[in-house]
């Protein structure tokens, strides 16, 4: 199992490593993405190109620079070339919204498509099944910026139910947090809960034909319990592996949509901000940023496969 | 669990989330309450506690930095610097008046020696005196930070030249003299210009004392520090917001600066249109710096007209034809382009109505402008000069910035010059990196969307920066379109040197003429206007709006 | 004189029993392709949303019809001096403003809305603020959209297959190189890498050695939709291939001396066919949403060109005073996107009602 866990591990820093090198690679030759340029302002002189090109060190090979940004980027000096901020510290400040986004959307999606999906397969073939289903296909068939624009149109601007747009931060005022964030988790869960939904009907139902639902049948115990105790117990699992890499993926960058169309100018809506503006520092940031959930949270779930299943330790 | 009892489960849910959101909802009403009365101190004064402003993002909050509108609008009550403007709407704003110096300067040597005396017992907002030696330090802080503003000061002796200042960094700028028992400053310039007192004025002159880092201060407390104006800054973060109070050391130290209204301002930094208006419209803010998105004007001009101002900054809209590259090298395409826009109908739409048609270069709010109207709307014309120039069918690329209006000001472009005969495609790139990527000549871009705010209102901002052919430049040329006529050079250099009369400004408006007229420099076609949105608790009666700040934050009173 | 055949299974007995008269007749094989094909007609539902799917993409490609005949104007054709006749009254396409000296204005740039009949076909569904038909955008836009998620969507099937085949076939390094080629793309966060890539292509376009496509082609998004979305299918595909190529059909192909590519494409590729075609369709619907949010993002299809991502983003703007500029080209996505799923559902159950392969998410 250690050896698992070791070269699971440095499996996933060599991963990120190669990401950011990617990342970077994408943005170092456009053109007129030169900062030097940019930062010397509308009235420089060559001279002054020049001075900043050589302070920042731009006139070094890309991976020399590459390799400058990295140390930069983990001792926490990296600064932004349109704003000359620090983007850890930008990142930082993001992070509340970011987190209290997804958070709270993965709760509510979670428990939702558990509860949709469990009365969805306990009715199969009734009314309640088939409205669910159709609502679960609507719900993962809709853009999701599509629904946020729509949403806050008509509750936050035509009528004024929800308030428009903006984040307010746990600590300055609960109420307006929770205020403020009910259409984004809306919005967010949507998708999930859909295709939550019908991934754990589908996986009910066919655990209700397994043998050994039928065998526990056979033994006389109560039908609360074959549920709760033996199918629920193996539908979920596949739940919540989907979950854990879902939840990585939203942290790490699909939340993007419903940040920008919400402005809750989380660290999704900063990196949306910087490729936009061609500034890689903080693009290097979110990347590294985002990459270390999802590397992170897809190793967690290979631990939990090799946990129950040994058969994969060996790979 | 029974089919029952999910059935009840889920009831209880929902009705617990209601009760969630009824409990916030109820919550949020307890916002909507606003700043606290006005009261009218000694001198007439309606001063009020804290005014609430939405705000855009600035560049910095460092005034050897800045150079946005965001920026200087909140930072000329901040900082100042031997000269300023009288805080005075129209015309007027634009009289230079001494700040820190006691009076004009006394300019000699055939113009190219300016002196000046600080006035006694100046102090910054954190104690310290104002000695006439920080203004040497300010100018040299702003060549060691590689400021954009250097350009501005490539004249003084001693910063030009293989050992000049702005090269080796070292040392002191020999062109700038100062005393600081004395309290004067004396500055040379290798060359006289008519615009000295106005770059005088820029933030870029506003004083910090000796020893500031010559690196962005903004978040390092400069602006709680080194403020010599009615207020200052004591807390920034970038990006999200901004607190501004009364500076406790001003005690009135330049008589000519209004102390000013609000006891403190409260600044969110939001840059989505709608968002912004939303947060006056919902009772979190009391004023609203950007414009509201046209869409939502009707309703606002319709519901809210009297919390609503207008106001038109000296700015001009301008299409940059780039006379390096085909087509526009040839003056009959310059000149087809110009009668292929619709600037009376057309153009002003995609600024919501909110835009003067235009055809000069300069904007009126100028002594020099005489206005001008060489072309009308006629597509039948441009057709006949885009064949009789042969370049019909060419392959043309509209450059546009994607922050509106721009991106729709290029698609009409490229629509128009499809109309008249060539084959126009557009090319949107991100505002961070447009005026970099135009203005660099290997990019080579042909035509496309420009626009300038006067940095200070002298018309060498304009036409010596913009259309001079001396000032061209591989990069960061901002002579987007490579206009080099040597008829026009000449006036312009010419013309730079000598004061400002009224003879002088009938020849600045005949520059305007041979660039428009004769020569299709490039295609001008409005002055924008911009919105103040306030909410109902402001008395609009105070609203000053200054030629080149805009709102005047200090001078607004509440009801 | 029953066989013990026919006393144990009468029924059946009675089934392959000739008639009298009658030669014996043969017993014909139902391939499995066959017996999906009956469940998938049965499938009435899902049948109905094909039927949705397929007049969707015919009003999509009647686009250069419908600009000619009945809105006579193109998809990038602005009109912003134009006027038009609505019931009779001559207004203009975009509506008119101007400042006045004394400091009051009239808002302008408010585009018709939508007009349905009244202005003889054109504008029917309203002008965008450059004095574009809607309707017309809309339609190309959906042309544009559809091509690129089905086109990426060949592509990337295509792509993973191959890939998927080489690994499971070759195992070995082939295996861990592409395995890797997989997880690095994987790991990316999905969005974010598709966004940088239309921010950066998007300003030069891509010229690497051979490949020279210029900055607004349709290429650019198709391909890095196709690329981003390879390990999406490509690791349940080759998971499921692995699994094959244990099985004794395969090792009985190697031991004749069958080429690696007969075995592949022959042996192995067949077997997987239903799952591919599946993904395939549930891909297509995947595709488009992504390139609606890239286009809303600004990193996907490039204006003056329509899609519907970009038409819900100018819709955006004009929310308050044209609804339907956003809510068309929206409604359209999620009828586009519904309908294949349902369909890609029935197809599914079609092809193996206790299917347990999962899209990976």
């Amino acid at each position: 199992m250690a050896a698992f866990v070791v070269r699971r591990t440095i499996g996933a820093i060599l991963v990120m490593f190669v990401v950011s090198f990617i990342t970077y690679l994408i943005f170092v030759k456009i053109p007129g993405g030169d900062p030097a340029q940019r930062i010397a302002g509308k009235l420089a002189t060559p001279q002054n190109i020049e001075d900043i090109r050589q302070k920042l060190g731009l006139d070094k090979p890309f991976y020399v620079q590459y390799w400058d940004m990295m140390k930069q980027l983990f001792s926490g000096s990296l600064i932004s070339y349109s704003s000359q901020l620090n983007v850890w510290d930008q990142i930082k400040l993001g992070i509340p919204a970011t987190f209290s986004l997804c958070i709270g959307a993965a709760i509510i999606w979670l428990f939702f498509g558990i509860l949709v999906g469990v009365i969805a397969a306990i009715t199969a073939g009734r009314w309640s099944d088939r409205l669910i289903t159709v609502l679960a296909l609507v719900g993962i068939s809709m853009p999701v910026f599509f629904l946020g624009i729509v949403m806050r149109y008509l509750l936050a601007e035509k009528t004024s139910v929800f308030p428009d747009s903006g984040y307010v931060a746990l600590t300055k005022d609960p109420a307006q947090w929770l205020y403020h964030l009910i259409l984004p988790w809306f919005c967010l869960s949507v998708l999930f809960i859909g295709f939550y939904g019908r991934v754990l009907r589908s996986n009910i139902l066919d655990a209700i034909n397994e043998d050994y639902v039928r065998t526990a049948r056979a033994k006389g115990l109560a039908p609360r319990r074959v549920m709760m105790k033996h199918i629920l117990r193996n539908s979920l699992i596949p739940i919540v592996t989907l979950f854990g890499l879902d939840f990585a993926a939203v942290l790490g960058g699909g939340a993007i949509l419903t940040e920008t169309v919400f402005q809750l100018h989380g660290v999704g809506q900063y990196a949306a901000d910087s490729i936009q503006s061609l500034d890689l520092p903080p693009i290097m940031g979110v990347t590294i940023f985002a990459t270390f959930f999802i590397v992170v949270f897809n190793t967690l779930v290979d631990f939990l496969y090799a946990y129950l299943d040994p058969r994969i330790r060996s790979t | 669990m029974s089919r029952r009892s999910a059935l009840r489960t889920a009831v209880l849910l929902v009705l617990a989330a209601a009760l969630a959101v009824t409990v916030a909802a109820c919550g949020s009403s307890k916002s909507k309450s606003s700043g606290t009365t006005s009261t009218t101190s000694a001198g007439g004064q309606k001063s009020f506690a804290n005014f609430r402003v939405t705000w855009d993002a600035p560049d910095y909050l460092d005034p050897g930095l800045s150079y946005t509108v965001a920026g200087w609008q909140i930072m000329w009550n901040v900082y100042e610097g031997l000269l300023g403007y009288k805080h005075a709407a129209g015309a007027e704003g634009a009289t230079l008046i001494p700040y820190l110096a006691e009076k004009l300067p006394t300019i000699t040597n055939g113009g190219k020696t300016y002196k000046f005396k600080l006035r006694p017992n100046l102090k910054y907002s954190s104690g310290k005196a104002v000695k006439a030696s920080d203004f040497a330090c300010t100018i040299e802080r702003d060549f060691k930070m590689d400021s954009p503003g250097v350009g501005f000061f490539g004249n003084i002796v001693g910063v030009g030249g293989s050992n000049g200042f702005a090269t080796t960094k070292k040392g002191h700028i020999k062109g700038i003299v100062t005393d600081d028992s004395a309290g004067t400053i004396t500055i040379n310039f290798t060359q006289p210009e008519s615009d000295y007192q106005n770059i005088l004025a820029t933030q870029f002159a506003a004083f910090v004392p000796c020893g500031t880092k010559a690196s962005d201060q903004s978040t390092k407390g400069i602006g709680k520090d080194a403020a010599t104006g009615p207020y200052m800054i004591t807390a920034y973060t970038p990006s999200r917001s901004f607190t501004i109070v009364r500076n406790p050391h001003y005690n009135g130290q330049i008589p000519d600066i209004p102390a000013g209204n609000p006891d403190k301002l409260t600044g969110q930094i939001i840059t989505d249109q709608t968002a912004a208006m939303e947060t006056v419209l919902q009772g979190h803010s009391d004023y609203d710096f950007i414009p509201i998105p046209n869409d939502r004007l009707q309703n606002i001009q319709s519901q809210h007209s009297d919390q609503l101002k207008i106001y038109t900054s000296a700015n001009t809209y301008y299409y940059f034809l780039n006379t390096r590259t085909p087509p526009f090298d040839k003056l009959q395409v310059r000149q087809a382009v110009n009668y292929a826009i619709d600037r009376n109908t057309a153009l002003p739409k995609i600024f919501g109505g909110l835009a003067r048609p235009a055809q000069n270069i300069l904007p009126p709010t100028y002594p020099q402008y005489e206005k001008l109207s060489p072309y009308s709307y006629n597509l039948t014309k441009a057709k006949q000069l885009v064949s009789a120039s042969g370049d019909k069918g060419t392959k043309v690329t509209v450059w546009a910035d994607s922050t509106p209006p721009s991106s729709d000001l290029g698609q009409y472009l490229a629509g128009q010059l499809s109309k008249i005969g060539f084959n126009a495609n557009v090319k949107t790139l991100s505002h961070q990196v447009y005026f970099t990527t135009i203005g660099n000549q290997s990019t080579k871009a042909q035509v496309g969307f420009t626009d300038w705010y006067q940095d200070y209102p002298s018309p060498i901002d304009w036409f010596d920066v913009l259309f001079n052919g001396n000032r061209i430049t591989q990069t960061h040329n901002n002579n987007v379109g490579n206009s080099d006529f040597p008829e026009v050079n000449n006036l312009i250099e010419k013309l730079k040197k000598e004061p400002i009369s009224p003879s002088v400004n009938k020849q600045w408006a005949h520059v305007d003429e041979l660039l428009v007229q004769k020569y299709a420099a490039a295609a001008p076609y409005a002055n924008r206007t911009s919105t103040d949105f306030f909410s109902p608790q402001m008395d609009l009666s105070c609203y000053i709006n200054h030629v080149l700040y805009q709102f005047d934050f200090s001078t607004i009173c509440m009801k | 004189m029953a066989t013990n055949t026919q006393s144990e299974f009468p029924a059946a007995a009675a089934a392959f029993a000739p008639a009298e008269g009658e030669p014996q007749k043969t017993i014909a094989g139902r391939s499995p392709w066959y017996l999906a094909w009956r469940r998938l007609r049965r499938n009435y539902v899902a049948l109905s949303f094909l039927a949705l799917f397929i007049l969707i993409v015919a009003c999509c490609l009647c686009a250069p019809l419908y600009s000619r005949y009945v809105a006579d104007t193109g998809p990038n054709d602005g009109n912003l001096s134009g006027t038009i006749t609505e019931n009779g009254k001559k207004i203009p396409v975009v509506s008119t403003g101007h400042v006045n000296a004394n400091g009051t204005f009239k808002v302008g740039g408010i585009p018709v809305g939508p007009q349905l009949f009244a202005a003889g076909g054109k504008y029917f569904l309203g002008a965008d603020t450059q004095g574009r038909d809607i309707a017309v955008r809309l339609l190309y836009g959906g042309l544009t959209s559809l091509l690129i998620g089905i086109g990426s969507a060949v592509i990337c099937t295509l792509v993973a297959l191959i890939l998927s085949l080489l690994a499971a076939y070759y195992g070995g390094s082939m295996d861990w190189v592409i395995s890797r080629f997989y997880d690095i793309i994987w790991a990316f966060p999905v969005l974010l890498l598709a966004i940088a890539l239309g921010t950066a292509l998007a300003l030069n376009g891509l010229h690497a050695g051979p490949i020279n496509i210029e900055a607004g082609s349709l290429w650019i998004p198709t391909l890095i939709i196709s690329y981003v979305l390879i390990p999406y299918i490509g690791r349940p595909l080759r998971g499921q291939l692995l699994s094959l190529r244990e099985k004794e059909f395969v090792e009985a192909g190697v031991a004749q001396g069958a080429s690696p590519v007969r075995i592949m494409f022959v042996e192995m590729l067949p077997n997987v066919a239903s799952t591919v075609l599946v993904f395939f369709t549930l891909i297509i619907a995947n595709n488009i949403l992504t390139e609606a949010a890239l286009s809303f993002l600004g990193a996907g299809v490039q204006p003056p060109h329509a899609s519907w991502g970009n038409l819900i983003a100018d819709g955006e703007k004009l929310i308050v005073s044209d609804p339907w500029f956003a809510l068309a080209p929206g409604i359209a996505l999620v009828l586009t996107v519904l309908s294949l799923n349902v369909f890609g559902d029935g197809l599914r159950d079609a092809l193996d009602p206790r299917s347990t392969v999962k899209l990976e998410h």
